[in-house]
């Protein structure tokens, strides 16, 4: 078989590379509305399987999934928050903003 | 006001509160400038909320809350709905409306936890499932239950939440749960529960304000430092505001004084700022008692309340009180030591069989003594019986203010289990103190039940980290972040780590986040006591309010 598009190439190339494939050992197992006792966490306790990387995942974080008390809302309070990247967020996560609703910064 | 002294950051600590003098604090003047509050309502809320057929603002007079709910709404109002607030606005109408529509002490009761912003407070059961789970999937329960509402108010509840954040269905749908059907069943616990009209409101809103101003006692922990003690002395500047000056003493001797300013809403929630020689500031987020005798609450160090100290004030009236002992644990070996007591009112001249500690404990002589401080040299037999000890001086009595032990039995790490979020790249640092306190195991001489007695915190025990092995090839341990020698925890940096790629422990992977073991360990008389606790890591915080 030959490679016909680039990411075909990559794949093809890897193990020659030296890179280990490494498999997942916990897919993204829960999500964090189900965070009893926090929302920082997973059903069982712990930060494993977790969405990875969660700066990559933000919308997803954001919206759909996980989070809606740690993430600010993107539909309605904090419309334009992810808006202050202007490529992809894994690159530019340090656009992202602390929101403070009812306290300032210093924590007044 | 509390205190403590860290190598990482200046002198910290206390507290107190300056306020009145309407000092202008960043872009928020708490002096009384301004537009009243109450005519604020009528010229900035009626664009949208309407008179009802009872002449009550609809949404508005039909609510209570505490002031941080008060200015979570307003912020609400501000971000959402386009409300303008100008400076002092908002601290005028968080006055009025947490004044007039507030909770009264036995309502906020145990849920001052959110208010103190105390970290890792503990799992909360809700007895009606359907409250449980529509609401405690996002928030502290404390979110909820500091709240009032008419019934028609809480029927609101599911569509306004869901008008606000349409994501909340879609997020809960994700463990197979429909939210809108869980938050209408909770709507007839909530109403019940948390009603608008309540006995406890009514008894308060009739209540004489007590005035706060005066000499007060302070009484403090520390997790950082230890055990500290003070007096705080405010005068009242206009209507529930107060100002003044602290001066306490830490466990190590040395002192902190500064200044403090404080509104007090509702009558007895005191929200003071205070200001260290060093420049420190500290939030004071106390509880006055009906009377106006006492305070109780947690004095911040940090914005977010990850570190922070438990305080309590006594009001300096007349009466004589007893509140402390350094050091709080007393071994029983025959040897003269010298300790410190502490409180307020006490007699000015005082003989050694004035001051007394029980079978077994021999007090030699008064050292010095005042109206504060006693200090005193005592002995503590060998044979004296281990356990709690309360302590007289002159006609008065503190209970439970010192331990007397042979040995102890086992140390404790606090908390011994702990969350902190990755930041200080991007979002504001937050920390995690640990300490470690010894213990015996009590009547039943057995570890970890109701009756064991807290001896004293140790101030020097020798900590470490371990990982908690999820997978075979688990590192959080290398990228956490860090446990200093006085057990304070700094987490490593939130956003993604490129050094952690695909990492096989995948505990949210690229990202410095885990969950490790923190252990600390004592030696005593040959033999060496150990503490374990559970630390998880967690992804970063964005929202950051008053009430999570």
């Amino acid at each position: 078989m030959k490679a016909l598009n680039s990411k075909a190439k990559r794949l093809d190339d890897a193990p020659n590379a030296g890179q280990d494939v490494i498999g997942m050992q916990h897919g993204p197992g829960s999500c964090a509305t189900v965070f009893d006792p926090g929302w920082e966490l997973t059903a069982w306790g712990g930060v494993n399987g977790m969405c990875a990387p969660m700066e990559a995942d933000i919308l997803a974080c954001a919206a759909p999934c996980w989070w809606p008390a740690q993430v600010p809302d993107t539909m309605v309070s904090s419309a334009n928050w992810v808006k202050a990247c202007s490529g992809p967020i894994a690159e530019d996560w340090r656009a992202l903003h602390a929101e403070y609703r009812g306290m300032t910064k210093d924590g007044k | 006001m509390s205190v403590s002294v860290r190598n990482r950051r200046p002198l910290v600590l206390i507290s107190i509160l300056l306020l009145g003098v309407s000092v202008k604090l960043g872009s928020v003047a708490w002096g009384v400038e301004g537009v009243g509050g109450h005519t604020l309502v009528d010229q900035k809320c009626v664009a949208c909320h309407q008179k009802g057929a009872d002449g009550k603002l609809d949404g508005i007079e039909s609510v209570r809350m505490t002031p941080e709910g008060w200015r979570m709404t307003l912020s609400r109002m501000e971000r959402v709905h386009a409300l303008k607030l100008a400076d002092g606005d908002e601290e005028n109408l968080v006055k009025y409306l947490s004044d007039e529509y507030g909770l009264a002490p036995e309502e906020i009761g145990t849920f001052r936890y959110a208010l103190e912003r105390r970290p890792n407070h503990p799992y909360e059961t809700v007895s009606d499932p359907s409250t449980g789970a529509a609401c405690k999937g996002c928030h502290s329960f404390a979110r909820i239950a500091l709240q009032r509402r008419s019934p028609e108010m809480w029927k609101r509840m599911p569509d306004t939440l869901l008008g606000l954040l349409p994501l909340t269905e879609l997020q809960v749908r994700g463990i197979g749960a429909n939210w809108y059907d869980m938050a209408r069943a909770a709507v007839p616990y909530l109403t019940k529960t948390f009603p608008f009209e309540s006995d406890d409101w009514g008894r308060w809103k009739g209540h004489k304000k007590a005035d706060l101003s005066g000499k007060w006692a302070v009484v403090g922990h520390d997790p950082g430092s230890g055990d500290y003690t003070g007096e705080m002395t405010v005068e009242r500047r206009g209507e529930d505001r107060y100002e003044g000056k602290f001066r306490v003493e830490l466990a190590n001797g040395k002192t902190v004084s500064g200044t403090t300013a404080a509104t007090v809403y509702t009558g007895y929630n005191w929200r003071g700022e205070g200001k260290t020689e060093s420049g420190s500031v500290v939030r004071d987020i106390f509880f006055a008692s009906a009377d106006g005798t006492q305070m109780e609450g947690r004095s911040l160090q940090t914005a977010y309340g990850d570190l922070g100290a438990d305080e309590t004030l006594y009001k300096i009236n007349g009466t004589s009180r007893v509140l402390a002992v350094t050091p709080r644990g007393l071994e029983a070996d025959a040897k003269a030591r010298e300790i410190r007591i502490f409180g307020s009112d006490l007699p000015e001249k005082l003989n050694a069989e004035d001051v007394k500690l029980g079978e077994g404990v021999q007090v030699r002589k008064i050292v010095r003594s005042d109206s504060s401080t006693v200090v005193a040299e005592i002995v503590v037999a060998k044979d004296a019986t281990a356990g709690s000890r309360s302590v007289k001086v002159g006609g008065a009595t503190g209970a439970d203010l010192a331990v007397v032990y042979g040995g102890i039995d086992y140390i404790k790490l606090l908390p011994d289990n702990a969350l902190v979020h990755l930041s200080g790249d991007r979002m504001p640092k937050q920390y995690q103190q640990f300490e470690v306190a010894a213990f015996l195991n009590g009547p039943d001489g057995k570890k970890g039940t109701e009756d064991d007695v807290r001896i004293d915190r140790i101030a020097s025990p020798t900590w470490r980290m371990t990982e908690y092995y999820r997978s075979e090839r688990d590192d959080d341990l290398k990228y956490v972040g860090k446990l200093g020698k006085d057990g304070l925890f700094t987490p490593a940096g939130d956003g993604p780590n490129p050094a952690r790629r695909l990492n096989p422990g995948l505990a949210g992977s690229d990202s410095n986040s885990g969950d490790v073991w923190v252990w600390a360990s004592y030696e005593q008389d040959g033999r060496n006591y150990e503490a374990r606790g559970y630390l998880i890591v967690s992804p970063a915080l964005f929202v950051f309010t008053p009430i999570q």
